[in-house]
């Protein structure tokens, strides 16, 4: 489904991926954690085509996709739901909702956008409740719901989740969770970038570790989660247990 | 004041106020996709009103008006096109010190093309001295015209920007930029269709108003600057405001002068804006809580 191959770019002169490598195949969940500032990030807003790559290549189901401008990737079938939300805040639920469904313009894509307007209210009711409200008057939780509902709106085969978990109350980061094997269920395939490790393996099916811009570590999700260097760095465990 | 001239009065500020309430529709456009702020604005009105002028020595009126608006809204698209292009790292407060740039070549462009005479369009029904007579004052037939187009533009834009698919893409593109394109908004060709579009509609109020307050290269500045605080004060990107707004400064103009000497017509419009700008940022029909949700 997705193919990244020794992808570099960054910022400036500073160089913030140093060729990474991962693939996803369709139908999986895979999950790219690291601490703050690893990289996660970029990478996600590299492939999506809002930041330039440097190097590499991204090929997305046999195509390549490397550099092209967000609009064309997400028409090629892969969207991004971004971190921190990003909703567009002076709009309606239900306006931001259509936007999603910008890529099927036209007489035929009516249908089938009120289609996948439906889908998304049945997978997130409480947008269905607050359609006409303005997205920024939404609290955190419902406004990552309407992100990740925004990027189902153009029926993507892949969608790339950053930081779902991310300053949103926990009842809220396990609906939202309880959600992704249903997407899987239906058909798509997830790239999740989180830092909250534990939740993400949980759901994940193989897992890769960003350290400072290069992959260090992949696996499946169980083999991560009993990795001790993983346990210790990203999921709260130390050596301490060593000691005793 | 008796009655008839309070009247009369009105109907002056009315005239006049419906001028500047379609300069500030245009501002509102561009404002509404990209946030900025088109300080060239009434350059487009001059252009307009020139080219229509030129084009009406061969061709009769309607033609030379619909003429005139489809040659400055390509003028207006290429802008547009050019500025999203040409500009790195196009931030708002870049691309605004651009359009004041732009609006200095334009006006250039505009003397040697032209020359630095004063034009006029013919009044589009009846002439100078017809008028229409409205409880005892006098309205002359073009500020109706100039009235009609104000209502029709805005009727349209509001339907545009509510109700289509393209212009709630453009919208999105101003309410953020980033997550527009990763909707598949193309982001740069709303940006050249929102120039397309607020050149287009300065042209035809350059054409309305030609016949009322002439046209000359250099008008622009002072009519943008008019333009702006009625877009301010009706609260920026909000077009229905902006029609009120303008006849309320226009009423508020015309007012001043049985007051103040004539020639601090222009400084009570200025002071009005300061005065928004101090007390009420918004506008006065907007509301706080949507132009915060605008600053993420």
């Amino acid at each position: 489904m997705l193919r990244i191959l020794n992808l570099e770019t960054g910022y400036g002169r500073l160089r913030v991926l140093k060729g990474v490598s991962l693939h996803v195949s369709s139908g999986e969940i895979v999950t790219l954690i690291g601490a703050n500032g690893a990289g996660k990030s970029t990478l996600l807003s590299c492939v999506a085509g809002v930041v330039r790559p440097w190097a590499g290549e991204v090929v997305l189901n046999g195509r390549p996709i490397t550099g092209l401008p967000p609009e064309q990737v997400v028409a090629s079938g892969c969207s991004l739901s971004p971190e921190g939300r990003q909703v567009f805040g002076p709009m309606t639920v239900r306006e931001n909702l259509l936007m999603g469904g910008y890529v099927r313009r036209g007489e035929r894509g009516r249908e089938e956008t009120e289609a996948a307007l439906e889908e998304v209210y049945g997978l997130f009711e409480v947008l269905r409740q607050r359609r006409d409200q303005l997205a920024g008057t939404l609290s955190g939780g419902e406004q990552q719901m309407l992100a990740i509902g925004r990027a189902l709106m153009a029926r993507p085969r892949l969608v790339m989740m950053d930081e779902p978990s991310l300053g949103i109350a926990p009842r809220v980061v396990q609906m939202i969770y309880e959600t992704l094997p249903e997407l899987k269920r239906r058909g798509m395939t997830l790239l999740l970038v989180e830092q909250n490790a534990r939740a993400a393996l949980r759901v994940a099916d193989r897992g890769y570790v960003l350290e400072t811009g290069q992959i260090v570590c992949e696996g499946d999700s169980e083999e991560l989660l009993g990795n001790r260097e993983v346990q210790r760095a990203y999921l709260g465990k130390d050596y301490r247990r060593i000691d005793e | 004041m008796s009655a008839e001239q309070a009247l009369q009065y009105c109907l002056a500020g009315v005239t006049v106020g419906s001028i500047y309430a379609i300069v500030a529709i245009g501002f509102n456009i561009i404002y509404n996709t990209t946030g900025i702020i088109n300080f060239a604005q009434g350059e487009f009105v001059v252009l307009g009103a020139m080219t229509a002028i030129s084009l009406h020595t061969v061709t009769p009126l309607p033609l030379a008006v619909a003429g005139a608006v489809a040659i400055t809204a390509a003028a207006g698209g290429l802008i547009g096109a050019g500025l999203t292009r040409a500009v790195k790292r196009p931030t708002v407060l870049r691309l605004i010190i651009v359009t004041i740039g732009l609006s200095i070549v334009l006006r250039a462009a505009v003397l040697h093309i032209w020359d630095e005479k004063v034009r006029a369009l013919p009044f589009f029904t009846g002439t100078e001295v017809s008028s229409v007579g409205f409880f005892g004052a006098r309205i002359t037939p073009q500020a109706l015209w100039v009235l009609g187009i104000c209502a029709v533009t805005v009727a349209g834009l509001t339907l545009f920007f509510r109700h289509t698919l393209t212009g709630r893409a453009m919208r999105a593109c101003a309410a953020n930029r980033t997550a527009a394109g990763l909707c598949g908004i193309p982001v740069g060709r709303m940006v050249t269709l929102s120039f397309t579009l607020s050149a287009a509609i300065g042209a035809l109020a350059g054409c309305a108003i030609s016949p009322v307050t002439q046209t000359q290269y250099d008008m622009g500045a002072p009519l943008a600057i008019k333009g702006f605080t009625v877009a301010i004060l009706g609260g920026m990107g909000n077009s229905l405001a902006a029609v009120a707004a303008g006849l309320l400064l226009g009423v508020l103009e015309s007012f001043s002068i049985c007051i103040f000497p004539l020639a601090y017509q222009h400084a009570v419009s200025i002071a009005v804006l300061l005065a928004v700008l101090v007390f009420r940022p918004s506008g006065l029909f907007g509301s706080r809580d949507v132009s915060a949700l605008k600053e993420h």
